[in-house]
């Protein structure tokens, strides 16, 4: 019994042993991690604030299907959510000198991490994404963000959210090389005290990024009839 | 840490602004045109037509065409080079692995590109875009038979980097023979995008929810809910 819990044990250990991380290419979010257990994206019970869990509830008790989701309103869901989606679009990192890019599949988003910038510049206007600073630690990234657009309900943020981001690749096993995402929300405007999420990503080599239009379907209202426009069809 | 490009291969890495005064026009003019693509341009309707106006992207070959002044984002490594187009967020990929383009590809707003250094010069080879989009503004249209070939060259000048585009076409369904543009970029300092493509969609797609809901409400009071399964 003793020896199979240290066999079980290190089997553990040494599955989510950390090796030296090359971030570039595609990388799958998965819900599940590298010994079974789950993400903990975006907690259940997050330390509200009384008057954010107030505002939460009237969103709540006014949500409408079709206007209130993000990915409906045809908009990024921006950060921080999205790094912490589950749905199965990939995503693509590019590292070029002093940058890495992140470029989405889902709503064909970008996202931009500065290496060679040491502060955020004063001023940002607020943006989906926010400001983003970064530099390699023992192999790992670590990651800044703020200056994002307020709201995000139902996982609101304010203008003084900060984000903490640290990346670092983990042996998947069977699954191959992972990425452990720990992301610390501290937001003082919205919540009591700053918490830390976890996201799970799988490499996904040879896979083509494929394209993602969300007004497509504005489109083809307005142009549904192609084959009867074009002669040498 | 990265894959960087070797010694002698320019690095376009950076931000590129099209310079609209050193735009040429297409050659030869008149434009060799087909009967059909002398209709489908005759027919163009940009209310219909232009994809731009909808937040959908512009595609190959429009993006790299346009002279508005909107900056082009290039991104280099050994392997592939990335354009993030920040008006509609158009995003292409130039395959420099080697690959050639699939048997089969299936049709999209970017098509299938696959490049190669010469010099200073990226050439670039474009198939499988999709017939939806235009060829530029003018509403010149083109069929899924059109080859997009491209040069990129890389210019040192004293007042600093030019890109000069030299682009042509090909697609037997529209043109008697093939039609060539030439563009000239500028490298600009970095600027933080204005995630200009996501507010578009912001406009855009409030008109569409506000008909959509009208029409989902009228619906509901027809038919009752059970018929709204599935609905966006």
């Amino acid at each position: 019994m003793k020896r199979s819990l240290i066999a079980f044990t290190s089997a553990l250990l040494c599955a989510n042993a950390a090796f030296a991380l090359d971030i570039s290419g595609v990388w799958m979010p998965t819900a599940i991690g590298p010994t079974g257990e789950r993400n903990r994206a975006w907690p259940a019970t997050p330390p509200f604030r009384p008057e954010a869990l107030a505002q939460l509830e009237e969103y709540r008790a006014n949500y409408n299907a079709v206007e209130d989701d993000a990915g409906r309103s045809c908009l990024p869901y921006g950060m921080p959510v999205q790094m912490l989606g589950t749905a199965q679009y990939p995503l693509e990192v590019i590292e070029t000198d002093g940058r890495i890019t992140v470029l989405f599949e889902l709503h064909n988003d970008a996202r931009r991490i500065h290496l060679d910038t040491k502060a955020h510049p004063a001023g940002l206007l607020p943006t989906f994404m926010g400001h983003s600073i970064g530099y390699w630690q023992d192999d790992q990234l670590h990651v800044e963000t703020v200056a994002v657009r307020s709201g995000g309900m139902p996982r609101p943020h304010g203008p003084r959210m900060k984000l903490t981001e640290v990346y670092r690749g983990i042996d998947g096993g069977e699954s191959g090389p992972m990425l452990e995402l720990m992301m610390t929300l501290d937001d003082p405007d919205f919540y009591t005290e700053p918490f830390t999420m976890r996201q799970y990503f799988r490499r996904y080599d040879g896979l083509q990024m494929g394209e993602y239009f969300c007004s497509e379907d504005l489109w083809r209202l307005n142009y549904d009839n192609i084959d009867g426009e074009i002669p040498w069809r | 840490m990265h894959a960087m490009a070797a010694d002698r291969t320019p690095d376009l890495t950076g931000s590129w602004l099209p310079i609209a005064t050193e735009a040429t026009g297409w050659s030869p003019q008149p434009m060799p045109l087909t009967s059909a693509g002398a209709s489908v341009l005759a027919a163009y309707d940009p209310n219909r037509n232009d994809s731009a106006l909808f937040c959908m992207p512009l595609g190959t070959p429009r993006n790299t065409l346009v002279t508005t002044p909107v900056p082009l984002e290039i991104l280099q490594t050994s392997k592939q080079i990335t354009f993030i187009f920040e008006g509609r967020g158009d995003v292409r990929r130039i395959f420099l692995d080697g690959r050639s383009h699939p048997e089969d590809p299936i049709a999209n707003w970017a098509g299938h590109s696959v490049g190669k250094w010469r010099g200073n010069t990226l050439e670039v080879d474009t198939v499988a875009m999709t017939e939806e989009s235009l060829v530029d503004g003018s509403g010149l249209r083109h069929s899924e038979q059109m080859q997009v070939s491209e040069t990129f060259e890389l210019a040192r000048q004293n007042d600093g980097d030019r890109l000069r585009l030299t682009l042509t076409i090909t697609d037997p369904s529209t043109l008697t023979k093939p039609i060539e543009t030439t563009r000239v970029f500028r490298r600009i300092p970095h600027a933080e995008p204005a995630e200009t493509a996501a507010y578009c969609l912001m406009d855009q797609w409030r008109q569409y929810l506000e008909q959509h809901n009208r029409d989902l409400g009228r619906q509901l009071r027809a038919t009752g809910p059970d018929h709204l399964e599935g609905e966006p």
